[in-house]
């Protein structure tokens, strides 16, 4: 919609139009190289930071390198020591703790049986090599129960302890008879007691 | 400007105002800090920015976490002191003379009577091999020297001295034994017991 301004043309209020005279363009682009400079001057001064951090970076890179390299052959000197000692450890160890083994045994046998011969040795079947524990011994027969029966409690107790038979495979009673000892009519037994392989 | 003049004249009289001089200073410095100051600071500032992103992303992928170098040299000492414990439990030296003498203090005070001392001869049994050459050498060679004794002696006095051997501060082996009574005296024993200690060679 046109506007009409009826108003003589001396009392017309004279809109200002902005105007951009040649004078003042190489002002304006000479505040414009400044700022540029400032900017300009401020990224180097920030890139000289910049380069400061990246040396401490790669000089820290560079260090922990280095510290991963010593790292990794500390991990291979320690798996090679902790294999030494599981190598080690082999032959240090013990598959039966005679003592305390012995010690049941001697708990464990009843007063009508003593042993004559016992071993501990090795067994070869084929190619194949095995540890056996070996038990001969004499019971004493008595009145009211019969000789095998008496064995046969004492072969049980064997098995059935089992912090004493824990280490065997199994108990195979390889002979048994009676005969006279001293004037007493025993029982001669034969005992094997294959050990468990570790 | 007068009119009627020619171009190379318009541009004669234009260039004798001073207004030409301040645009082509102000070109002149715009260019000079936007060529040699601005660009290549913006250049460098980005370049650098993204090198800088990288590399700390790098090394924040290789860092070892705090303490976990310090963590594994002292778990390296221990295992070394662990090994060099058990070298000094497993291996005798290989003078069978401080055996004996160790065996003889085993038994001591036991009523037990040793019949027979015999120290046999060393058995080869394995070699640890040196992984870290290329071809596997022998970092040692490990020796089994049996030892076989027939003592006599009570029940209790054969497990206090089988006791006093498994308790040794080092390694004793029993190998093999077979206890058997007299024919006497069925509380006295005959002990053969094949024991074995282990030698490392260099």
């Amino acid at each position: 919609m046109a506007r009409i301004n009826l108003l003589p043309a001396e009392f017309r209020r004279i809109q200002k139009q902005p105007t951009l005279s040649v004078s003042k363009i190489p002002k304006i682009i000479f505040s414009l190289g400044i700022i540029f400079l400032v900017v300009g001057i401020s990224l180097r001064i920030s890139t000289l930071f910049q380069r400061k951090s990246l040396n401490r970076i790669i000089e820290e890179y560079k260090n922990t390198q280095e510290l991963n390299k010593k790292l990794v052959s500390i991990k291979l000197e320690l798996n090679n020591l902790e294999e030494e000692i599981n190598f080690l450890n082999n032959y240090l160890k013990r598959d039966i703790n005679w003592s305390e083994k012995l010690s049941q045994l001697r708990d464990i046998i009843p007063e009508e049986v003593w042993l004559t011969y016992l071993s501990f040795e090795k067994k070869s079947l084929g190619t194949a090599s095995f540890k056996t524990l070996l038990l001969k011994g004499k019971l004493i027969i008595q009145e009211k129960v019969s000789p095998v029966s008496a064995l046969s409690i004492f072969v049980n107790k064997l098995k059935q302890d089992p912090s004493f038979f824990a280490n065997f495979e199994n108990l195979t009673l390889v002979d048994f008879h009676t005969e006279t000892y001293k004037n007493i009519e025993v029982m001669s037994f034969f005992i094997e007691l294959p050990v468990k392989k570790p | 400007m007068k009119k009627g003049l020619s171009i190379i004249d318009k541009f004669k009289e234009f260039s004798k105002q001073k207004i030409v001089y301040h645009y082509l200073i102000s070109f002149l410095a715009l260019f000079v800090v936007l060529y040699f100051i601005f660009f290549p600071g913006v250049r460098q500032f980005f370049s650098l920015g993204g090198e800088l992103k990288e590399k700390i992303q790098t090394l924040n992928r290789v860092r070892i976490p705090k303490g976990e170098y310090d963590a594994f040299v002292e778990k390296k000492e221990n295992v070394r002191t662990e090994l060099d414990l058990i070298k000094r439990r497993l291996f005798w030296e290989k003078d069978i003379g401080k055996f004996l003498n160790e065996l003889t203090q085993l038994a001591s005070i036991l009523p037990l009577e040793f019949v027979s001392l015999k120290p046999e001869s060393a058995v080869y049994v394995v070699k640890k091999e040196d992984k870290k050459k290329d071809k596997k050498s022998a970092l040692y060679t490990i020796l089994e020297i049996p030892i076989s004794a027939v003592l006599k002696g009570n029940y209790d006095s054969v497990l206090n001295f089988l006791k006093r051997i498994e308790q040794s501060d080092k390694f004793i082996k029993v190998d093999t034994f077979s206890i058997e009574s007299d024919i006497n005296n069925i509380y006295r024993h005959n002990v053969k017991i094949r024991l074995g200690i282990y030698v490392k060679e260099d």
